[in-house]
């Protein structure tokens, strides 16, 4: 089958910056992958340039077999319902001026979808998908709670039935208990609806969540890719190991008894990256080659995952980077 | 917490309104702890529960449509009966903050060693080349690497985590007895946050250095705190040891709160539980638990009397009418 979206060596230069320096990723039909990574990691412009809200550089972005990388906008509009995203802060994403129901319904009008009692019926129709009472859609989004507003996002988001959702931090800007109802509204609106979806965060908590496979990204490029109950158990890539050593575990008997990675230094400048593997000036396992080739991501192990690591054998056996740590010196 | 002379801060019954447009916010209601030398509390609650507020009312920082009442104790003085003037020599010297975001607490045309000298200068009385010496110490002491070569640096030639790192520098440049840090990972990558939150450690193993921890991520209340206190709609709900309120929480909301987070060391398959509903924004204190609305516990008396906040079934302190049996080991 047509896998729902293929990246293919994406390259998106803002400049002189590599955002993003030649990515490969596939999100299956129906699949939830999840893109980790920090700040300045090319996360979100990854997404950004899936659903071609910046002009790509170089490379192909296949939704549903066909590539909108490089179309014209033109060309591109009416492909648009089929792939949508959220974003983190629902207020500076919602037009002010607008009733709910009339955000809602704009994709619908946009791609002229329906008459006007449909287009109507599907607003309430949504509204009740995401949670929200039928009498919002004459509010604004200002008389609306944050939680709300990112249900009133996700119902706009998907009104026009896409194939493809992309999820830039939709909760990151949510209180904890929010976050609880938005992220399981996510989960089960994609089990109930079926489209796929490419789930963007720093949070690994909300990605062993909800994600079946999950890419980790550093410095533009990816490290690792691999399912979700694989990365979480066996981080084979040092970053990867040293992200899921630095997430701290709500649990202070579980958190304290473990060893953790801290890395030193600051993530490098996109404008300038290291030579040879990008991760190998933090890297408190790094040998002499990883300044000089760049590690080619690559098949791992048994179950298909992908690693851009030297020191990772083709059987998936990975450094412990956690033993290459001094002990904790000021134990608490 | 241990008793009577052993407190170095002690919050009693700490209110706070602040008289809006809208009309009057209650936005801490008798609030109480305390905190001893070189122990780390971490203040718990989500966004309008009144932490960030209780800790700017410690040393009189609120804005004057804040109207702030109760007793604080600080080293046996009581800070709200203290002159502006006097209050001022306690920040930065015995008290100190770290925000957020430090890059608008720091100054952008001044150097890091400027800054941190004009600290040492004002409170220590250090002559230019001493705070010189003394600010390298303190970079070095917050893990900042080459930092004679970084005391001629601006701050927007650093990065946000070292950024935080100067800002914590600053703050313990006198060797405060109490550090006031409201949420100072919160805006940083977690590769960055576990160095800060080392760098807490460090403060306190190094210099004895008390933390008040405000924050909403029980992730890092998990890594460092020993005491918790949950805050929920101004009031106080929980306290108790780190360990036992994540094992054995008294309070429902604290439940709650303990189940929405997502934990990648269990996988939540059935979803995660929620809370329904939203905090409430009070005008007054109601006589009533300002959890009840939400709470599957909740019955008559909930509704109609305040609960006071005392010794549970599991030694916590928790404002509750029912709190929540201690689970029987297997």
């Amino acid at each position: 089958m047509t896998p729902t979206l293929e990246i293919v060596d994406l390259v998106k230069h803002f400049g002189p910056v590599r955002a993003v320096d030649g990515v490969s990723l596939t999100v299956g039909v129906g699949e939830v992958v999840g893109l980790v990574g920090e700040s300045g990691s090319g996360k979100s412009t990854l997404g950004r340039c899936v659903t071609r809200l910046v002009p790509v550089t170089s490379g192909q972005v296949r939704i549903r077999g066909r590539d909108i990388a490089l179309l014209s906008r033109r060309a591109l509009r009416p492909l648009r319902r089929d792939f949508t995203i959220v974003f983190q802060d629902p207020s500076s994403s919602l037009n002010p001026r607008m009733t709910v129901g009339d955000i809602i319904a704009e994709p619908l009008r946009l791609h002229r979808l329906g008459s006007a009692a449909t287009r109507r019926a599907r607003v309430i129709d949504l509204l009740d998908q995401v949670g929200l009472p039928a009498d919002v859609v004459r509010r604004y989004p200002h008389e609306l709670s944050g939680g709300q507003r990112q249900r009133v996002s996700l119902a706009r988001a998907l009104s026009a039935s896409p194939s493809l959702l992309v999820a830039d931090e939709p909760t990151s800007a949510l209180d904890v208990s929010v976050q609880a109802s938005v992220l399981n509204l996510v989960g089960r609106l994609q089990r109930d609806l079926g489209f796929a979806c490419l789930f963007i965060t720093h949070d690994l908590a909300s990605v062993e969540f909800l994600a079946q496979r999950v890419a980790v990204m550093y410095l533009g490029l990816l490290v690792e890719i691999a399912d979700r109950a694989e990365l979480f158990a066996a981080p084979r890539h040092p970053y990867t190991q040293a992200l899921l050593s630095a997430a701290p575990i709500p649990d202070p008997a579980v958190q304290r008894a473990r060893r953790r990675i801290v890395l030193s230094g600051d993530v490098p400048s996109p404008v300038d990256p290291p030579p040879g593997c990008r991760f190998h000036t933090r890297c408190p396992v790094a040998v002499e080659r990883c300044a000089v080739d760049v590690p080619p991501l690559r098949p791992v192990g048994p179950a298909g995952a992908l690693v851009a690591c030297h020191l990772v054998d083709d059987d998936g056996t990975a450094p412990e980077v956690s033993a290459a740590m001094p002990a904790p010196s000021l134990g608490s | 917490m241990k008793p009577g002379s052993d407190r170095l801060l002690d919050v009693e019954e700490l209110t706070v309104r602040f008289g809006t447009e809208d009309g009057a916010v209650l936005a801490v209601d008798a609030a109480s702890f305390a905190l001893g030398p070189g122990e780390v509390l971490a203040l718990v609650g989500e966004s309008g529960c009144g932490k960030s507020v209780t800790a700017l009312a410690l040393t009189g920082l609120l804005p004057r449509s804040a109207a702030v009442s109760g007793r604080i104790t600080f080293a046996g003085r009581n800070l709200p009966g203290l002159a502006e003037r006097e209050l001022r020599r306690i920040r930065g010297r015995d008290i100190a903050y770290v925000f957020q975001e430090p890059m608008t607490s720091l100054n952008p045309v001044l150097t890091v060693g400027r800054q941190i000298g004009e600290v040492l200068r004002r409170h220590q009385g250090m002559g230019g080349s001493a705070a010189r010496r003394r600010a390298a110490e303190l970079l070095e002491l917050v893990g900042i690497p080459l930092p004679h070569r970084r005391l001629g640096e601006y701050p927007h030639q650093l990065s946000g985590g070292m950024r935080q790192r100067v800002m914590i520098a600053m703050a313990v440049a006198c060797r405060p007895r109490l550090l006031v840090a409201d949420e100072p990972t919160t805006a940083l990558d977690v590769t960055v946050q576990a160095g800060i939150l080392d760098v807490l450690r460090t403060l306190r193993a190094e210099i004895g250095t008390a933390v008040l921890l405000i924050t909403h991520d029980l992730g890092v209340v998990a890594d460092i705190a020993e005491r918790v206190v949950v805050m929920y709609a101004g009031r106080t709900i929980e306290e108790a040891h780190a360990e036992a309120l994540f094992a054995r929480p008294s309070h429902p909301y604290t439940r709650g709160l303990l189940d929405a987070v997502p934990n990648p060391a269990r996988h939540a398959d059935g979803g995660l539980r929620e809370i329904p509903g939203r905090v409430p924004v009070l005008a007054t204190s109601p006589d009533a638990c300002t959890f009840a609305d939400r709470c599957g516990h909740a019955d008559g008396v909930c509704r109609t009397r305040r609960p006071a906040f005392a010794r549970g079934p599991a030694g916590h302190l928790v404002r509750c009418w029912h709190p929540l049996a201690v689970p029987v080991p297997p």
